[in-house]
């Protein structure tokens, strides 16, 4: 379990900057942690704090009940070896080959140089690269040295891996590869995924619970399916709102209501389905009972930790008190609703 | 051949023997002042590298100072520091003159040099990848010994290579001041008597030996970079 407790960090110099700010985040075991924001945000900074490459101003790094910021330098290096990490840019060492870079953690590991050279080997076979071992690392793709960054990574079998906007430097074929990795990780090692990223795509492909960060603060935090389908922090709705193109549609309906179609009387409203009533077929129910006319002019539909989270944006037509009589279903239904104009 | 060679420069034959002794000296000079300085010039250009700010051991004081002593010891021209350094070097080594005389003031000129190389080799290599060390859970000295001076290694040699060839410079100019080696065979002979085909002659000798010393450190560089 990792802990942050109150994490502050200050850069003091010519231009003083608080990039993290009382932060408190709690992440169970196995967990897939995503911590979003943009950029300069904090969160880079809020990473390093959890492996002490940067060291909190205040605050507690508690991970499995150890806290790593009263411990001295020799007791710190050796907790980090049970910390993987891996970064936007790779971080592989030029000169050494792939097999090299692999070994690099595992000198003063206690194994004989047998044990190490097949610890290398498995390894690399882990993410699929056994075949390169001889090569060096301007000899690979992107998405090669970040498996390689991985299996470094993971040399002396870390409890936690971080993740420092690992994907942001590769084309998004490549991320859904590396991010598919690491699920797998996740589920064969059990180990525990800090992600950091500015990429909402990532978080919802892969994360169970998130941060929000935004100015040094943790804005919001809960599991990825309240989140999205409940956000509360504008921020959060931000980032929410660009990966599902909502944006666009909001310029629209701020411009010319003809352009849509959009008469006098009509509502505009958006629907939201969770959990058990992403099933239902709500809108012709509708349509049937209170004999309106419903028109979508957006969907849109995610899968979040294996639940469906619908979003339908629709016209409603029709006899105003019927309307809504209509409204009324469709929140008794356990739909959330937001009326976005009643022209 | 002999008769070709006597027409075009006599004075050099009849000179040969100095002559043998001066490429003998100069490579000498060359040779123990080079890994001398070789070794201090490693150990300050790391310590540059790990004291200034953000590294891994950063102390500002000890960065501003070794920083400031060697621009002041970079900007004195030789003559001068040779000059400056004779009560010195004669109670260090017991005489000012001829090559041993020369090697104490050589090595002081080439130290700040050298680690000035050394220390831009060592600020090319990525930060991240430093990080990357300490995440692994590696110790500062662990971090110099295998990601500093590994990663390091091409630029070190390339700025070897230049500083061998300032080296050589060097010990030309030290002859003129009683060094010995092929610079004190071009002064006492080519200019000091007039008989300019020994001065060409030294100079062709100092040509091969710089060329030889950059494509040797080129090859080494390229082979090392990956």
């Amino acid at each position: 379990m990792i802990e942050l407790k109150h994490v502050s960090k200050r850069f003091t110099g010519a231009n003083e900057v608080e990039a993290v700010r009382d932060a408190n985040i709690t992440i169970a075991d196995g967990e897939i942690f995503g911590i979003i924001g943009f950029s300069g945000a904090g969160k880079s900074t809020l990473v390093r704090c959890i492996n002490l490459l940067e060291r909190p101003t205040s605050g507690q790094v508690i991970i499995n009940g150890q806290d790593l910021t009263s411990l001295k330098e020799k007791q710190l290096r050796l907790a980090r070896r049970k910390i993987g990490m891996i970064f936007q840019h790779f971080n592989l060492m030029k000169s050494r080959t792939v097999f090299s870079n692999v070994a690099y953690p595992l000198r003063g590991s206690g194994l004989s140089s047998q044990a190490r050279k097949e610890k290398v080997t498995r390894l690399l076979q882990l993410v699929g690269l056994e075949e390169k071992a001889t090569a060096y690392p301007s000899q690979l793709s992107g998405g090669q040295k970040q498996r390689v960054a991985i299996a470094r990574a993971l040399a002396n079998d870390p409890g936690v891996l971080l993740c420092d906007e690992a994907t942001s430097a590769l084309d998004p074929q490549t991320t859904q590869d590396i991010l598919r990795l690491l699920r797998q990780l996740n589920q064969d090692l059990g180990i525990t995924i800090v992600l950091i990223t500015h990429e909402m795509a990532v978080v919802k492909e892969i994360c169970s619970r998130v941060a929000v960060m935004e100015k040094g603060v943790v804005v919001e935090q809960g599991d990825i399916y309240s989140l999205f389908s409940n956000p509360q922090h504008p921020v959060t709705q931000n980032f929410i709102s660009t990966t599902e193109n909502m944006d666009k549609l909001d310029d629209m309906l701020a411009g010319d209501p003809a352009s849509l179609g959009i008469r006098q009387g009509d509502i505009v409203a958006k629907l939201e389905f969770t959990g058990e009533s992403a099933g239902e077929a709500l809108v012709s129910q509708l349509s049937r009972e209170y004999s309106i006319d419903i028109s979508i002019i957006f969907g849109n539909v995610e899968m979040l930790a294996g639940k469906p989270l619908g979003k339908l944006v629709v016209i409603l037509r029709g006899d105003a008190q019927m309307l809504q009589s209509a409204l009324n279903c469709i929140r008794e239904n356990n739909v959330r609703l937001e009326v976005l104009r009643n022209v | 051949m002999s008769e070709f060679l006597a027409k075009i420069m006599p004075n050099v034959l009849k000179t040969q023997t100095v002559l043998w002794n001066g490429i003998l000296e100069t490579l000498q000079m060359v040779g123990i002042s080079g890994l001398i300085s070789a070794g201090f010039g490693i150990v300050f250009g790391v310590i540059l590298v790990v004291t200034q700010k953000d590294s891994i051991l950063e102390c500002n004081i000890v960065y501003q100072v070794l920083d400031k002593l060697i621009n002041v010891f970079r900007s004195i021209p030789f003559v001068i520091l040779v000059a400056m350094l004779l009560p010195v070097t004669r109670a260090l080594v017991g005489t000012s003159i001829g090559t041993k005389g020369a090697i104490f003031p050589l090595v002081v000129a080439t130290v700040p040099f050298f680690s000035r190389q050394i220390h831009s080799a060592l600020c090319e290599i990525d930060p991240g990848v430093v990080e990357a060390a300490q995440s692994m859970g590696s110790s500062p000295l662990e971090i110099i010994l295998r990601v500093y001076l590994r990663e390091g290694l091409p630029g070190m040699i390339r700025g070897a290579t230049i500083t061998l060839i300032n080296l050589i410079t060097l010990t030309a100019i030290a002859g003129c001041v009683g060094a010995g080696g092929l610079g004190s065979y071009a002064i006492m002979y080519g200019f000091n008597r007039s008989q300019t085909d020994v001065t060409y002659v030294t100079v062709i000798i100092i040509l091969a030996l710089v060329t030889i010393i950059q494509s040797l450190g080129s090859r080494i560089t390229e082979k090392l970079s990956h």
